[in-house]
């Protein structure tokens, strides 16, 4: 933490700048795999764990259908009746 | 474009005036933030040493959309300081009283204590080295605990602790540093470190250990992916030697580094698509990258600052041109306190403490890339959502929750001999009343996610959670990508260290501690605060200096 003042300014040519690769690794395969498991743990060990999957099954769902129904709504009437849906949910 | 491109706000030519100091002599002065051709500066005058100008962004448009301010809400965010541990007597105030005094305006989320100044190496530019200035300054295992407890018994406590040097890992009492950190409450254990005592032979174990006592992250300095570089900014080569920290922490299992980069112009700007691409090469143990731009402290010529001097839009613009627009200036980064509603949302809904990242604009940004699972690739994650309408309803959710009272239904009803009963059914409403507001809360995030899959189904439940094991488990596979600017003398803005919330903790020898900003330690009392608690170290252990192996 206490790297501060370098009085180095040499400068290099010879140092290669790698473009970022998009490809998928191994590693980056079992880092997304740990995550999920670590979900699935969750949910072979409480009941809770069942819930929360369908409730997020559930909400994804309305995501999918409200993006689908986006397509087919007017803008304008859409922002009133993002509206009503905001002020309803922060009502509390 | 920016996500406010069409706000009059944003057009708007910046300008501020603000206090800052003389590079020379540290006494205030007024200083302006002015922009110009395209880019701001920073210019002072001082009566005694003359005019001073520093640049603190290269991109005008960058700077005013991180102070961007709309109709009701913008990005400098009021904190929740704690109360100040000292009354300030000093007539010129801040940052002369700091300690803290009442001017500060943000609670500690980092808080620091350096654990030893020891170093198995000795950079050029590293003033704290025990060899250098022949001062040790290693707090005792009581006064770690001394500091440890400051930092906890605040009315809101910091949530993290860093420890760092020095090289920490030096320390041989480290396992019990991080055991009794751990014990206090801290939720987050970091260790910054050059990575000494995790590359060595025994490196596997020594992680594993780490570990098991409680630690959670490795703050991992890394220049770069070449040996050139690693000369350049250290003296030796360390490719091989980072190399080494990397396979041991895998293989005991030690799954959570950040890699430090130290950046400066002409040294190794050069590197940072590298390290990108080297962090998602190994993102099963690297959950972050922290950009830190070279802070100019001690004595630098002024043609030293011209050369060196990076900021946050150079890092940025090099990300963009370095991953081949993979993440873009104008659309991927927000400053660190976009999200302080929509953390202390989750952390009330999920009963945790918040991480508030209340300071200022200029202090850091940063983005997400995730693992897409269905893509798989890395992409921004603001390609999943809305970010400005996510923001806004969090900020509009946080604004009537914050105000919210505990249960007292049935306790006011109750009968004093009933109150135990009154108290489980109040608490048992409030865990009713806590699921309600989830609901709403992920409800009305709905209509501003763009792209359903599994990876917002996995967004989903760290929300309906809350806790503080699924926030983490969220970053298993993502990488942060941020940056901590620290100030020196050059470009100090006194607003930024009024609202600084990485908090240097030092044990004094008077039994009281000092908790003081990252950046005015550095600039203006360190020496002063060293000389008060180091010791002749060739007295003590100048046996014990390890230099590698």
């Amino acid at each position: 933490m206490n790297e501060e003042a370098s009085v180095s300014s040499d400068k290099k040519e010879n140092v290669e700048i790698a473009e970022l690769r998009q490809d998928t690794t191994k590693k980056q395969i079992m880092a997304l795999e740990t995550r999920i498991k670590y979900f699935q743990d969750q949910q072979s060990n409480f009941i809770p764990g069942k819930l929360l999957d369908s409730a997020t099954s559930a909400i994804i769902g309305v995501v999918k259908l409200g993006n689908n129904l986006k397509k087919v709504i007017p803008k304008e009437t859409r922002e009133k009746l993002l509206d009503i849906y905001q002020k309803i949910l922060l009502a509390f | 474009m920016f996500h406010v491109k069409d706000d009059p706000n944003f057009k708007k030519k910046y300008y501020k005036k603000t206090q800052s100091v003389c590079p020379e002599c540290l006494s205030s002065i007024e200083a302006e933030i002015i922009e110009e051709d395209g880019k701001i500066f920073i210019r002072k005058s001082c009566p005694e040493h003359g005019e001073y100008q520093d640049i603190l962004s290269s991109n005008a448009d960058y700077y005013r959309w991180t102070h961007w301010k709309g109709e009701t809400w913008g990005w400098e965010k009021n904190g929740e300081a704690n109360p100040p541990d000292l009354k300030g007597k000093d007539p010129r105030g801040c940052p002369w009283n700091c300690g803290l005094c009442e001017e500060h305006l943000s609670t500690c989320s980092l808080a620091i204590i350096e654990i030893t100044n020891r170093c198995n190496l000795s950079c050029n530019f590293c003033f704290a080295n025990v060899e250098k200035t022949g001062m040790l300054i290693e707090p005792s295992l009581e006064e770690i605990e001394r500091v440890l407890d400051h930092f906890r018994e605040k009315p809101i406590p910091a949530t993290s602790i860093m420890f760092s040097g020095g090289e920490p890992s030096i320390r041989s009492d480290l396992l019990d540093v991080i055991k009794m950190s751990k014990e206090k409450g801290f939720k987050e254990i970091l260790l910054a470190t050059n990575g000494y005592a995790f590359q060595k032979p025994n490196g596997a174990e020594f992680a594993r250990e780490c570990r098991e006592h409680g630690l959670d992250t490795l703050y991992l300095s890394f220049d770069g992916v070449n040996d050139e570089t690693w000369i350049t900014t250290r003296g030796i080569p360390l490719k091989e030697y980072k190399e080494r920290v990397m396979k041991n922490c895998r293989q005991g299992g030690l799954d959570s580094v950040v890699l430090v980069v130290t950046i400066a112009k002409t040294v190794n700007e050069i590197e940072i698509g590298n390290i990108l691409q080297y962090a998602i090469d190994n993102i099963d143990l690297v959950r972050g990258i922290v950009f830190q731009p070279i802070s100019l402290c001690g004595r630098v010529s002024h043609e030293d600052v011209q050369n060196l001097r990076i900021n946050n839009a150079d890092v940025i613009n090099a990300i963009e041109k370095q991953t081949n627009g993979a993440l873009k200036l104008n659309q991927d980064w927000y400053p660190l306190s976009t999200i302080v509603e929509f953390g202390r949302t989750i952390a009330w809904l999920g009963n945790q403490e918040p991480i508030e990242f209340t300071c200022h604009p200029d202090c850091g940004f940063a983005t997400y890339l995730v693992l897409d699972p269905d893509e798989k690739k890395m992409i921004s994650i603001l390609e999943y959502m809305d970010p400005m309408a996510i923001i806004n309803y969090a900020n509009r959710f946080w604004g009537k929750l914050k105000s919210r009272k505990h249960s007292e239904f049935f306790s006011k009803l109750a009968h004093d001999s009933w109150k135990g009963l009154a108290n489980m059914l109040d608490n048992g409403l409030e865990w009713l009343d806590k699921q309600q507001l989830k609901a709403r809360f992920a409800l009305g995030l709905l209509p501003f996610i763009k792209k359903p899959g599994k990876l917002m189904e996995i967004f989903t439940k760290m929300i309906l959670t809350g806790n503080w094991d699924n926030v983490s488990s969220f970053a298993y596979g993502s990488l942060l990508i941020g940056s901590m600017h620290f100030q020196d003398a050059y470009n100090f803005d006194m607003e930024r260290a009024k609202r600084c919330i990485v908090h240097f903790g030092v044990a004094m020898p008077d039994g009281s501690v000092l908790e003081i900003p990252f950046c005015v330690m550095n600039i203006f009392r360190r020496n002063e605060i060293e000389k008060q608690i180091a010791v002749p170290y060739k007295k003590i252990m100048e046996k014990e200096i390890i230099i590698d192996e």
